[in-house]
């Protein structure tokens, strides 16, 4: 308790140094917990909206299929889907069928990829189709509706409730030709999707593949609190009976998106360990000022009979003391940052168009925050434990002092 | 006689200095180096829409680029290439013609795009054809031959020397189909070109479309393309009517907004790493700054004028900054260069990333862009500046003697 009296008024005896030192501390943890939390509210916003149009937070495949999408491999769920949704914790399951294919118009021809699916949960979950009025959305049953890229849609030169001609293979390798007509458009603001998406019925793929209860994939969203590690153990279950099949996570079906949140994260980890080097050092440096200029006040402590252990103690204590209190004030400063960034959020409309794609998602130029309290204790401590470390080699330098010469410094 | 008092008084507490100046040192060093690596992969991401694809610069009928309309053709005629090419900021120009088709081998068929070129011209506008993971480049005698992307080959199970059967629709309104030999295999790491894109003979492609002496567009190669906008303004009033150039910026929009944004970006993260640098120089200044208080009362009472202390002071930081910026810039140039020589493969660990239309293909690599270290080293000596103008304010109005009194 006394080390702890004494460190805290040694600190205060050079206040604008402390402070100073207290500054660099704390403005280091709060902008690393502000810039990683607004990083992680993007990335969730990204996970989400990138599992709701693409192939959900787990998915189930046929074996083999996601190496190279061979249309050929599919499977028939069976009652797979419902099972699956009366789980606890899972929104949604949403099978889907993908069929490359040619796309012709009385003008022009395009390469698609023919996407079947269930119409009305697809409308419930997809945020792309969110701005799509209902009237336009295709209806469930083996109708010709089709939703196309609103690319596609300027290319062929359609029109609402035009018709054009999907070619595909079959099963045997035979093309088969099919009449769709254009119920509506919608756009995604992803340039691959928006030139190359035809959505239909899933009963209407089927059929047009040839396999009429076939799907490629059930793309199955959870719910936000939905607890992973308890559905992938009740799904693993439930496929026992379907050997042939498996079930991977949004990492490895979207690994375009999970790639490019890794990536986008080592760079920002690089720029982190940039500041804290630079903080370690500024540490460093403060704290062996301070020990070179009270040289003559430790001879004297040092005279009187304290052993250099103590010494040293003291002045980790004060480094303890600084990385304490600069923790304290940095996350004080970086929750309040984070509560701003997430209420008001970042917005980059004046640098960026609206849409601007990531790793397959469209990145929302408003960029929000969200609470990422485990990472914003670990920095923290972590900030204060270098506070400690960089302490050690001012404190080493005092416990070596001899008395007489240090009293004799000045 | 300023410089060496300067330089004296910073040597005279050398481990304050040091300790200063290898932060400031290491925060520049470690800024250029990333600065470095972000500009390669924005480098690669360009390079994969540009370099391998589109060109920098690309002509054609006004309109074609939006709905790429199968009739908006024109002549060779229309446009001399040997004119564009006597430009001196044209380094090549390659006419194509473009369709769409079901590509088939076998039992499979995948959707892809038909590009006919020529391959002698479009070997020195676009890089494709250089990297080739099989197979040889295009020649103009083999009238049948293509180049396919190799995420394409590789879902039809399709070798060199193998068959593909292309159907199409052609402007006449019948059905395009014919057979074609795969000669090479690219792999450019971007999406849509190794999934789906064909490589063919414009002479072919000009058959199979019944679309005799037409071409869509006609593809450049500038030497500066960073200054594409401008050149396409003065080239589009030599043309004549009815024709648009487009530089990569209008064809690739979502790019020309993520360079922007990194731009911004760039001075943000400079500025926060800076911020931090900054208080560690301002923390320095004032302890030399208050430890010096008699010697300076001492200085003013022998008749040195306030503004001559304060020029002492920021001269001191100033040449903080000049060693730091000498030290930092050299050794970011040497951690630049070894990244630019070296990089780091990361293909084992991530896949390509698609971004903004373009591809970043996974490795660390670095390019040399002046402003990275223009910045960097501009910005630490206005904050070393900075940093030291209150400690320096703060010497210059002491009371000379109580300045002495107060040591």
């Amino acid at each position: 308790m006394d080390d702890l009296r004494l460190a805290w008024k040694n600190l205060w005896r050079n206040r604008r140094r402390t402070l100073i030192t207290l500054a660099a501390i704390a403005v280091s943890i709060t902008l690393m917990q502000a810039a990683h939390n607004l990083s992680f509210g993007v990335y969730a916003s990204m996970i989400d909206r990138g599992v709701r149009a693409g192939s959900g937070h787990l998915s189930i495949y046929r074996q083999g299929y996601l190496q190279d999408r061979d249309p050929k491999l599919g499977f028939n769920p069976q009652n797979l889907a419902a099972e699956i949704s009366r789980l606890a914790g899972v929104e949604s399951v949403l099978p889907r069928l993908y069929l490359p294919g040619l796309a012709q118009s009385s003008r022009d021809s395009r390469g698609i990829l023919l996407t079947g699916t269930a119409p009305v949960e697809e409308y419930r979950i997809n945020p792309f189709l969110r701005k799509l009025p209902a009237t336009q959305m295709i209806r469930e049953g083996n109708l010709r509706d089709a939703l196309v890229g609103q690319r596609l849609f300027e290319e062929l030169k359609l029109s609402f409730g035009g018709k054009f001609v999907v070619t595909l293979q079959g099963q045997e390798g035979e093309l088969a030709s099919e009449l769709l007509r254009v119920r509506g458009i919608f756009t995604s603001g992803i340039k691959d999707i928006d030139r190359s998406l035809v959505l239909v019925d899933q009963h209407r793929a089927a059929t047009m593949r040839g396999r009429p209860q076939q799907i490629h994939e059930l793309a199955i969203i959870l719910k936000p609190q939905a607890d992973e590690r308890w559905l992938l153990d009740q799904i693993g279950r439930l496929l026992k009976n379907h050997p042939q099949l498996i079930l991977v996570g949004w990492q490895e079906a979207m690994a375009n998106l999970a790639d490019a949140i890794r990536l986008d994260y080592a760079a920002q980890k690089f720029i982190f360990l940039i500041i804290i080097l630079i903080v370690t050092i500024g540490v460093i440096n403060t704290l062996l000022m301070s020990v070179m200029e009270r040289i003559p006040e430790f001879g004297v402590i040092l005279a009187l009979g304290a052993p250099s252990w103590r010494l040293q103690r003291m002045l980790l204590t004060e480094a303890l003391l600084l990385g304490v209190i600069g923790m304290l004030l940095g996350s004080f400063g970086g929750s309040l940052a984070t509560w701003y960034l997430r209420i008001e959020g970042l917005d980059l409309r004046y640098f960026v168009s609206s849409s601007l794609e990531f790793g397959g998602v469209v990145f929302d130029p408003i960029m929000r925050a969200d609470w990422d309290l485990r990472w914003m204790l670990k920095m923290a401590f972590y900030v204060c434990g270098l506070a400690l470390l960089a302490a050690w080699y001012p404190a080493r330098k005092a416990g070596k002092i001899s008395p007489a010469g240090a009293m004799r410094h000045y | 006689m300023l410089l060496t008092l300067a330089l004296r008084n910073l040597w005279r507490n050398r481990r304050r200095s040091l300790l200063t100046l290898s932060a400031m040192v290491a925060s520049s060093a470690l800024l250029i180096l990333a600065l470095g690596v972000f500009s390669g992969m924005f480098a690669d991401m360009l390079a994969s829409g540009t370099e391998q694809y589109h060109g920098h610069m690309v002509i054609s009928a006004r309109g074609y680029q939006e709905d790429r309309d199968l009739f908006r053709t024109f002549a060779p005629s229309d446009i001399n290439l040997q004119t564009l090419e006597a430009r001196p900021e044209i380094l090549a120009a390659a006419p194509r013609l473009r369709s769409f088709g079901l590509i088939s081998h076998r039992t499979q068929s995948e959707p892809a795009e038909l590009l006919g070129i020529d391959p002698g011209r479009e070997a020195r506008v676009t890089t494709l054809s250089q990297k080739l993971q099989k197979g040889e480049p295009l020649h103009a005698e083999d009238q049948t031959g293509a180049l396919i992307g190799s995420g394409l080959a590789r879902k039809l199970g399709i070798d060199i020397g193998g068959e593909l059967v292309i159907l199409t629709q052609a402007a006449d309104g019948s059905i395009g189909n014919d057979l074609l030999t795969v000669r090479g295999i690219f792999a450019s790491g971007d999406r849509h070109q190794d999934n789906a894109l064909v490589l063919v003979q414009l002479g072919w492609l000009r058959q199979l479309l019944v679309l005799p002496n037409a071409q869509h567009e006609i593809a450049l190669r500038l030497g500066e393309p960073l200054l594409a906008a401008p050149l396409a303004d003065t080239l589009a009033t030599s043309l004549p009517a009815g024709f648009e150039v487009l530089d990569w910026g209008d064809l690739l929009p979502q790019m020309r907004d993520a360079i922007a944004a990194y731009d911004v970006s760039r001075l943000i993260m400079v500025g926060v790493l800076y911020l931090a640098t900054g208080l560690g120089i301002l923390n320095t200044f004032f302890m030399s700054v208050l430890e010096r208080i008699r010697e300076f009362g001492l200085l003013m009472s022998l008749g040195v004028r306030p503004w001559q202390i304060r020029l002492l002071v920021l001269t001191e930081a100033l040449l903080m900054g000049l060693f730091s910026l000498l030290i930092g810039v050299s050794s970011g140039l040497l951690l630049t260069w070894y990244m630019a020589q070296v990089g780091v493969d990361l293909s084992d660990y991530i896949s390509p990333i698609s971004y903004a239309g373009g591809t970043i293909l996974p490795r660390l690599h670095a390019v040399f862009i002046f402003d990275n270290f223009f910045i960097p080293a501009l910005l630490l000596l206005l904050i070393s500046l900075l940093a030291a103008f209150l400690p320096a304010n703060r010497a210059a109005k002491l009371h000379p003697a109580t300045a002495l009194r107060e040591g």
